[in-house]
Order: structure tokens, then sequence, then C-alpha cells
């Protein structure tokens, strides 16, 4: 009996605490490395997509992932270890899901040890968090064999894409065959010989950036625009302004899709780098330029207009007047932002602004067997114009269609030939088309309808390609440096890596953690800017019409005089200088009532909230209190 | 079992109605409801983010738990022995367990309802935006288990002396400590112990670092393994406390 009492008073004593103490902490120690969570986000952003476990699903090779974390720094920032769990617990699921092809090792590259030099070896940078720091390790070396990747620092921005980041890498390094990518282009990307250049002492053309750029990750082959075949080693097709394109080269192109190829077509109503058959007049340029694939087109259920360009009133570009020097909108020169993007295509996510001059749009909804997504497209502050009328600036009158205008497309799914007959041309005279030539068309490989699921993406704009509409170039020891101002390259290159690579990365949505934002504030925001636009232009129009008048009396003096101010110069001075305080004023009445609406909507949600629970509860507690004290009152 | 359940019910019912009797509890829930909103929005930057998601809200929680769970749990058991009604409690024909966790499951019911009565913003958020709902939920449920955690703490101190102010000062320290085990300041002190092993541990004992991940829409196995760790533990401190007491 008392040897019972004597062992429970032990358990329940200081010693009792200090085993469940240890047993605690051990309980967290081992569940430390249990990884299993349960991801309650809508977008199931914590679990890993399907393109990624289907890229695992295939790996015949081991796959080595080395983890190199400096987790025994010091001054390592909270939110970045914590970002580093998440990381591990990432790669944890990889290894999951891969069915033990996958190994992944974690290691702390501290100075001067092993792990340090196997960072160094494996391209990984560490980063000095604070000047005379320790330098801090956080990347993902990939290999498998001999082929490496690496994912050189992990930057926490970009943590929407890690998925990405890492299936891609897995998916190069098990298979490092370069992809061959064609390039058929109706405008000298490649660079030319200008034989008018060269008289001036010029000569060759360079080819364009990003010809040079994508040559570092792909096998690039020039593919003539008159040719009626496409080289079976192609994988990817890049069509840039196909003008004029004949029927056979459609045709090959029609083939190409069908047996798998993918395709990104940029079409364009009108190029500035078209100079045509007559350079030096620009007018019939224009007239004559504008290139499409419309028989591709029609049997995928689309259509581009090749005369009309999209003007924006929301996605303008400020060009710089030539006469003037101010800076003057250009609607037509299309500058598209990330809400004119799809977020959650890894082509488009994360990009800044895209510049597209003078862009066609797509019209149609696909046939039946095709799915389309909407890459990128105007706000509903457009118009269609002429496209005469947008090279020359010409935008008086804008009316705002109130539709978005697709300017990129990708379309996927089984396609089907555009070309029922066969190969177009092919020495068909009416009497051989019989029972017996048909035959022998198919047995010429000309294919119906895709065998697997086919990707074609199609552009409105190929002047977007060259370097003048997203960088600037300096040469520098003969080197070209670029430095971007648009994300033009980077969507290329984006779109071309997803669609040369694995057809499954393309499926990897990006992750949509941010796209969140308060849109009835934005819709707030933007019907308060529509009725308010009219108005603020009219002021400014009144502005500039009274800056005229003052130049024009300038301009009427004689030469001598301008020095000397007339009276009705000095008249028409104070005006102009009374109506500009007077515009002033009005435009800053004008801006303030465009936040109005907003300003209230955030005013009272916040007073709201921060008040209306604690009355509440405060009047419930005075009515519990008022009733109790009246049931218990002395009756 | 059911006996005990109805027990533990009977000890929760009382500890409820104890609260909500007094002023305390509406006070309390007033300061709470009001410090949230004012932190959610004024400091918070609810708007200034521009974010439908509520982790302007769910970013103050563990500080603001760190002042309101152990002044909501401080008078738990220390009122008790003030009052003397402890030897009465502890006789009654109940288990000291299941008093312990009757009161605790009071206590921890009522911090649940001042979350819950935080239903305005949830209902602001959706109206200006739309935010992913699975997230907040998981957020709700992480914030809810972390005050428990707290309340735990709290309950150990509180069985632990008389006076109620000393029960408060002694939870907030433990908390705190909780909170910025992962923080510089206290992995250099552990840094003078030279095992980098103890250091990550604590690291990884931050309640910083399992509530991140509720906010994030992730419930980690890990995670509830630690908040269901420190309440137990708590919890059966809390007995053995109450247990020497009455042995002496």
């Amino acid at each position: 009996m008392k040897n019972q009492k004597q062992l429970e008073t032990v358990l329940y004593s200081s010693v009792g605490v200090i085993i469940l103490l240890v047993i605690a902490i051990a309980l967290n120690l081992i569940f430390s490395r249990v990884s299993t969570r349960v991801d309650l986000t809508a977008d199931r952003i914590y679990t890993l997509s399907e393109g990624t476990r289907a890229v695992l699903g295939k790996l015949d090779t081991p796959v080595q992932l080395r983890f190199y974390f400096s987790q025994g720094a010091s001054d390592l920032d909270v939110g970045l270890r914590t970002y580093a769990q998440r990381v591990e617990d990432l790669l944890n699921e990889y290894r999951i899901y891969s069915k033990g092809r996958i190994e992944v090792k974690k290691l702390d590259p501290k100075p001067d040890s092993d792990a340090e030099d196997s960072a160094t070896l494996d391209g990984i940078e560490g980063q000095m968090a604070q000047l005379g720091g320790d330098k801090i390790y956080f990347g993902i070396a990939i290999s498998c064999l001999d082929a490496k990747a690496a994912i050189p620092f992990i930057s926490p921005q970009r943590e929407r894409l890690l998925e990405y980041d890492l299936t891609r890498a897995i998916s190069q390094v098990a298979k490092p065959v370069k992809p061959n990518l064609g390039i058929m282009s109706g405008l000298p990307v490649f660079g030319e010989m200008n034989p008018m250049m060269m008289m001036r002492g010029g000569g060759r053309q360079e080819p364009w950036i990003f010809v040079s750029e994508l040559k570092a990750d792909f096998n690039v082959k020039e593919v003539p625009v008159s040719t009626d075949k496409i080289d079976d080693d192609i994988n990817l097709l890049l069509v840039v302004y196909p003008k004029g394109i004949s029927e056979a080269a459609q045709y090959a192109i029609d083939q190409f899709v069908l047996r798998g190829g993918k395709l990104v077509a940029f079409l364009d109503p009108l190029s500035v780098f078209d100079s045509g058959n007559n350079p030096g007049n620009p007018l019939q340029a224009a007239a004559g330029s504008g290139a499409s694939m419309d028989k591709l087109l029609k049997a995928w259920g689309l259509e581009f207009d090749i005369n009309k360009v999209v003007s924006d009133k929301q996605f303008l570009t400020e060009l710089q007047d030539p006469r003037t020097g101010r800076p003057q909108p250009n609607p037509s020169f299309l500058s598209l932002s990330q809400a004119a993007m799809d977020t959650n295509d890894v082509a488009t996510t994360q990009l800044g602004r895209i510049l597209l001059p003078f862009a066609g749009h797509f019209t149609g909804s696909p046939v039946e067997g095709l799915k389309q997504s909407v890459l990128f497209h105007s706000s509903k502050d457009s118009q269609l114009t002429d496209k005469m009328m947008a090279q020359f600036g010409a935008t008086e009158e804008f009316k705002p269609s109130g539709t978005e205008h697709k300017l990129g497309v990708r379309l996927t799914g089984k396609f089907k030939t555009a070309f029922p007959d066969g190969k177009p041309g092919a020495d068909a005279k009416e009497e051989d088309k019989k029972e017996g030539d048909e035959k022998k068309a198919d047995a010429a490989g000309h294919l119906k309808e895709s065998k697997d699921e086919g990707i074609v993406v199609l552009i409105g704009d190929a002047d977007m390609l060259h370097q003048n509409f997203f960088a600037r170039v300096q040469e520098i020891f003969g080197q070209r440096i670029m430095m971007p101002f648009a994300a033009n390259l980077t969507f290329v290159q984006n779109l071309v890596e997803q669609m040369g690579g694995d057809k499954d990365l393309i499926g990897i949505r990006s992750r949509a953690t941010l796209s969140r934002p308060f849109t009835r504030v934005r819709e707030m925001q933007a019907k308060a800017e529509l009725s308010y636009e009219s108005k603020i232009r009219q002021l400014e129009k009144d502005l500039s019409d009274a800056q005229q008048r003052l130049n024009d009396l300038q301009r009427a003096k004689g030469e001598g005089q301008q020095a000397i101010l007339s009276e009705e110069q000095k008249q028409e001075i104070l005006q102009f200088q009374r109506k500009r305080a007077e515009v002033n004023k009005e435009l800053k009445e004008v801006r303030k009532n465009l936040r109005r609406d907003v300003d209230s909507l955030e005013t009272t949600a916040k007073w709201t909230n921060i008040l209306a629970m604690p009355l509440a509860v405060s009047l419930a507690g005075i009515v519990i209190a008022t009733f109790k004290r009246k049931r218990t009152a002395a009756q | 079992m059911n006996e005990a359940i109805g027990n533990i019910t009977a000890i929760a019912k009382r500890e409820l109605v104890s609260y909500f009797s007094s002023p305390v509890a509406y006070v309390f829930l007033v300061i709470f409801l009001l410090m949230n909103g004012f932190f959610t929005f004024m400091a918070g930057g609810f708007f200034e983010r521009g974010d439908a998601s509520l982790i302007a809200f769910f970013i103050w929680h563990p500080w603001l738990y760190l002042f309101l769970v152990p002044a909501a749990g401080m008078r738990l058991w220390s009122e008790e022995r003030r009052l003397g009604t402890m030897e009465l409690l502890l006789t009654m024909p109940i288990a000291p367990w299941q008093a312990i966790v009757g009161k605790f499951l009071a206590s921890w019911l009522f911090l649940g309802l001042a979350l819950l009565l935080t239903f305005p913003v949830w209902i602001t958020v959706n109206y200006l935006g739309s935010p992913d709902n699975g997230v907040i939920l998981c957020g709700y449920f992480g914030s809810f288990l972390m005050a428990g955690a707290y309340l735990a703490i709290t309950c150990m101190t509180s069985a632990m002396t008389r006076n109620q102010v000393i029960a408060f000062i002694v939870s907030v320290v433990i908390c705190l400590f909780l909170i910025l085990s992962g923080w510089p300041p206290v992995t250099q002190l552990l840094e003078s112990l030279d095992m980098p092993a103890i250091r990550d541990l604590a690291a990884s004992f931050s309640v910083m670092t399992h509530f991140d991940g509720f906010q994030k829409g992730v419930v980690a196995v890990r995670s509830l393994v630690y908040f269901g760790s420190v309440i137990g533990f708590c919890l059966f401190t809390t007995g053995v406390i109450l247990r020497t007491h009455r042995a002496g």
C-alpha cells in the first residue's frame, strides 16, 4: 500500500514533471522530421502539382538534390529560416513522390568545410546578409549522373515558382539533350546583308538579340519561309511575321503541329521593320504590311485581322514626341502590365511590363477538341484602329469598345489538319484524283490529326521581339551588353523554355499566392476614373489651347520684335496665367474626388470593424447585468 | 468514461458562468476586440497592403495573446486558492485532473468565443475582394491552438501562486520565451552553450514557426504535436503543483 503511494508521490512530483518534459521534447524532435501536412489553400499551393508528379513518375535514373542551407548562421533572418523549413518540406515531398528515384541531401556550408567546397563546385552562391557577416548559403543543386543544374539562391520573392524551377531542373538533368528550335521569319531576325546599307559603309545587320539569347539554351536552326516541310528533328518552331506565307509552308507547319511539334507564331498587322518592296515609301510599305497564317487559323477556329491595330487607353505607352520633345501618350503602343496577363500561366506570371507596338487581335472561338487560354488581353478601354491611322498617330476619336481584345492566346488539345485534301499543289490534276491517289497521299505521311495533345501559341505582334522595344543595347569591347526596360524577352524565354521542355511543365500552375487584390476597391477606382476622365481631358485641352494661343502670338510677330511684348501679348499672358491657375485648381479638385469614394469605403470599414463588436458586447453586458439585477432585486 | 465527461462538463459550466457573472469577461472581450481591430486596421496596414487576406489580422495574435491570455487565465487557480474554495473543489467526488481539464476547457472556450466575435473582419475582407477562405479558416484554427497553449502555461503559473499578478507576470515571461526562442537574442544566449543542436531545438520551439504554417493555410502534423505537447505538459504540471499544495 505504502509503496504504491510512494510511487504515485514520486510520479507526480518534480521527477515526473522532468520526465514528461523530456518526453515532450523528444516527441517534438521526432515529429520535426515528419513533414505530413494538410494543405487547406484554395489553390493547393503547398501540394505538388500534377505536372511535377508526372515528371517524377517518369524518372528512370536516380537524381540527387543537394540542399545547401547555412542554418548555423547566427544572424539568419527568421523569415528566411521559416521559408527554409518550407523548402525542406517541399524537397521531402519530391522524395516521397519519386518512389526512391530522388535522394535529398541537406548540407550546411560552414566556412572552410567540405560542404562549402561542394557548394562552390555546384555553383551555389553564398550571400552576405550583412557587411562583414558570414555568407549565407540557400540554394539547391540538382544532378543526375554527370548532368548538373542549380538554383544558386532560393529567393523568397520567387516562392511561387520554386516548384516550377525545381521540376524544370530535374527534367533538364534527367534528359540533358538540348532541344532543337526552328525559327521561320519574314523579318531579318538572323541579320542580313543589306546591299543598300553597304553603300553607306554599313553592311551586315546584326541578328536580333533574342536569337542570340535563345541560342544559349537551344540548337537554333533557321527555317526558310518558302519551305514545304519542317525537319523532323525540330521540336519547337517559332514563326515570326510570316508575311505572304505560301500554302505549302502553311501545310508544313500544319503537319509539324500534328506530329507533336510545338508552335509559337508571332503575327502582326503592322511591322515597323517591314520595309517591304518600297523602302523609301513608308505609306505604301504600311499599306502592304501585315502577316498572318489564314488557312491554319481558320482550321483552328480563329481569325486575325491584319488591317486593325488595338489601341488601349489603359495600357498605352508614353513616347517622346520628336517635334516637341514632350511625352505623348500613344494608345497604339501597348504597355501591358500584370493586369492584362494571365497570372496563372507560368509564361506570364511575375513578368514586368510587355511592350507591343501596333498589335493585332484574335477573334473567333476554337474548334471542337481545342481549348483556348488567353495569355494577355487589352483592357475594356480599348478600340480597334485602322492600321494606317494608327501608324500616323491619328487617334482623336476614341470610343471604348468595352471588349478585352485577345492579344496573345494559347491553344491546346487535339488538332486536326487544315488541309483535308492533303498536300496542296501536289500535282493534282482532276483526273488523277481517284481512290488510288488518296491512299498514296496518306502513305506519303500526311497526318489528319494529332496523336497527342498539341500546343500552339499565337501572339498578335512580331515587333516585340526586337531589342528596340525591350532593352538598351550598348557595344562594349565588341560585346553587346543588354539592359532590359521591358519584359518582352523574358516572356519569350519563359514561353520557349516551357514549351521546349517537358509538356508536363506547362501544366505546373504558377502559385497564385499574392494575386488577390481588393477587387471592389479596384472597380470603384476604375469607375471613378472613367467618369472623371473626360473632365480631366477637357481641362487639359483648355490649358494646351491657351498655351497654343500664346505661341501663335509670339510667332505672328516679326523677327526682330520677339523680345518686346506687345499689348496684346501682355493681355494674353495674363489671361493664360489666370486660366492656368483656374485649371490647376479644378484638376486638383477632380483628382481629390477620384479617391473620395474609395477613402470613404475604407474609413467606414475601418471604424465599423474596430467599434461595432466591442459596442455590441458592451451592450450585451449591460443588458445582461440589468436583467440579472432585476431578477435578483427584492420583489 | 461518461462520468468523467460529465464531471468535466459540470466544472466547465461552473467556470464559464463564473466568468460571465462578473464584468471581467465583458471587459476582456471588449478590449480583445478593440485591440484586434486597432492593430489590424491601423498598425497592420490592412488597406495599404491591397491584399485580400487576413495577414494584417493574424500577424498580431501571438503578441496580443501574450498579454490577454494570461490576463484571462491568471485567476483560474489563484482565485480558488485565495478564496479558499480550492479545498472544496478538490474534495468533491471528482478526480483532480477532471477539474483541471474542465477549467482549462472553459477558459479555452471563452477565448474561442472572443476569436469568433472577430467575424466582422472576415465579412469585410470577403466583401472587398475574394480571399482564400481556406487559409483564413486555417489561421483561425491555428490562432485558437496558440491561445490554448498560452492558456495552459497560464494555468500552470496560476496554480503555483495565490497572487494573480505573479501568475500573470510569470506566464507572460514563459510565453515570451516561447515566442522569441527562434530569435537572435535568444539563440545567441544559447550560443554560449556551444551546442548547435540545442539552439536548433530552441528555434523549433518557437510559437511563431508553428503559427506561421497555420497562417499560410497548412496544418502540419508537427505543429499539432507541438501545441498538443505544450498543453499536455502544462496541464500535467498543473496537476503536480496542485497535488503538492494539497499535500502541504
